[in-house]
């Protein structure tokens, strides 16, 4: 009797056995998140010279410029509609015996240019410098030359140069 | 000798409720001339702790220090009544012992409790006497709830695990000889099941964070999201093992995003316990595998490599890890 009993109890407690699963998936959520961002890094300030007699060519009677080749700026953003870069200047130094107007006739001397390209006059009205159609990473060469003549008085000049990147 | 007989007889009659379960009560005799009447011993067999299974093991075990699975019964009330004329007779003592298990018991993973052992504890060994209680002489009635639990291993084999348990009673002021002529055992059973199982328990949901511009490391360069150590465990009972894969199922990203789940495959890298990092793709990648019955919790870190083109917005990515038995 004992023995019966016990080998019903095990029958009993196979059946209650199951069969697992062979595969077994789950899912689970990776996300991040991206806000609109533009990156902007411009060169360091530049001393372009000391003017002295060397600039002044007496057989052509010309000047040999101050030029300052390039200068990086990168700018980058990931705004599907692209971004934009623009100069401008916003602050300048003439000393007070400079006979021209100021700043038109002494921005009028002060040019920029992107590497390769062709030099322009500085305004104190934003310049487009650079654009792209959508996200993207630029590095950029500008060059700067300032076109020395006779009416550059004895002195410390300067210009602040404002860039600019923003996107639409 | 009329008492021990009696005790005998009891001993069969409970093995044979056993196969159907529920409350058995037995009587015997009690020591004394004087005393008709019969110490009614009341027990619960078999106890069926149920069954373990792929549901009972649950998401808490991801960032537990072992993986352990508790089985806890319910109460299994024994009680023990005197008669009147016998309730100042003597004190009496009970026992247990683990006598034997079924099964793939591991006998220290198997604790009870009950009668003066208030915390769980294992048998200090297979045939051991461990005292439950005292009943002092002028106790009537006896009770207490007693409660087993088992520690299964993720790695213990499918099939029917019990463990047989012994209770004694005795009075250990009678003479020796007496002792023995009075004494009262019975057996419990304890039993449950384990299915087999494939287990894959895997971590909540992950936020990287956020692209700003400070992920942008002039002049081309670009850093990464990142997020360490997120747990997925992997378990399984039968022989053979299982593999882990992972693969990219879905992704939300805005509308101006280029590339679209492809893109997002190729610059999301998973890594699997400081290993290399890869790069998913929707097509399932092995991640790692278990050679036999066991578990293994794998630490997974995440990376997305950030570019310019990361436009601004939600993005998610959906990876679906899969066990497989081979």
């Amino acid at each position: 009797m004992r023995y019966v009993v016990a080998l019903i109890l095990l029958v009993s407690l196979v059946v209650g056995v199951g069969f697992g699963q062979t595969e077994v998936s789950k899912t689970v959520t990776v996300s991040w998140g991206a806000i609109g961002w533009i990156s902007l890094q411009v060169h360091d300030d530049i001393f372009l010279g000391i003017v002295d007699e060397t600039y002044f060519d007496p057989a052509t009677q010309t000047f040999t410029p101050l030029e300052s080749l390039e200068n990086s700026i990168i700018v980058a953003c990931n705004f599907p509609g692209g971004c934009t870069l623009t100069l401008e200047a916003v602050d300048w130094q003439v000393p007070a015996a400079f006979p021209g107007s100021v700043p038109e006739d002494f921005l009028a001397d002060f040019m920029w240019r992107l590497s390769g390209g062709t030099y322009q006059a500085l305004g104190t009205e934003p310049a487009l410098v650079w654009s792209s159609d959508g996200p993207a990473v630029a590095q950029l060469l500008v060059d700067y030359r300032y076109e020395l003549d006779v009416n550059d008085v004895p002195g410390e000049y300067a210009v602040t140069l404002l860039y600019t990147a923003s996107a639409p | 000798m009329k008492a021990r007989v009696f005790v005998g007889f009891v001993l069969v009659f409970v093995v044979g409720f056993a196969g159907w379960g529920g409350t058995v009560t037995m009587d015997v005799l009690p020591p004394g001339q004087q005393c008709d009447n019969a110490i009614q011993i009341t027990f619960t067999t078999p106890v069926d702790m149920g069954l373990i299974d792929a549901d009972s093991i649950t998401g808490d075990l991801l960032d537990a220090d072992d993986v352990v699975v508790y089985l806890e019964s319910c109460d299994a009330p024994m009680a023990i009544e005197r008669g009147e004329a016998c309730s100042a007779d003597l004190t009496a003592e009970i026992y247990i012992q683990m006598l034997s298990v079924i099964g793939s018991v591991r006998p220290e993973a198997f604790e009870w409790r009950g009668g003066d052992q208030t915390e769980f504890a294992p048998f200090p060994g297979m045939g051991i006497w461990v005292p439950v209680a005292t009943v002092p002489a002028d106790q009537d009635v006896w009770s207490t709830n007693l409660k087993f639990r088992y520690a299964a291993s993720l790695a213990d084999p499918p099939g029917v695990y019990g463990v047989r348990l012994r209770f004694r009673m005795e009075y250990p002021d009678l003479p020796d000889d007496l002792q023995e002529l009075y004494r009262a055992e019975w057996e419990i059973v304890v039993m449950w099941n384990t299915a087999e199982w494939v287990v894959l328990l895997v971590h909540e949901a992950v936020s990287l964070g956020t692209i700003g511009p400070e992920l942008f490391d002039p002049p081309d360069r670009f850093g990464a999201l990142e997020s360490f150590g997120h747990p997925v465990l992997v378990a399984c009972n039968r022989p053979g093992g299982v593999e882990l894969f992972v693969r990219a199922l879905t992704a939300v990203f805005p509308t101006e995003f280029a590339g679209g789940l492809a893109s997002i495959c190729k610059d999301f890298e998973i890594r699997v316990d400081g290993g290399e990092f890869t790069t998913v793709s929707q097509t399932s990648q092995k991640l790692g595998e278990l050679a036999g019955p066991g578990w293994r919790r794998y630490s997974v870190d995440y990376r997305y490599q950030v570019d310019v083109q990361d436009v601004p917005g939600e993005y998610e990515l959906v990876l679906e890890y899969t066990v497989t038995a081979p």
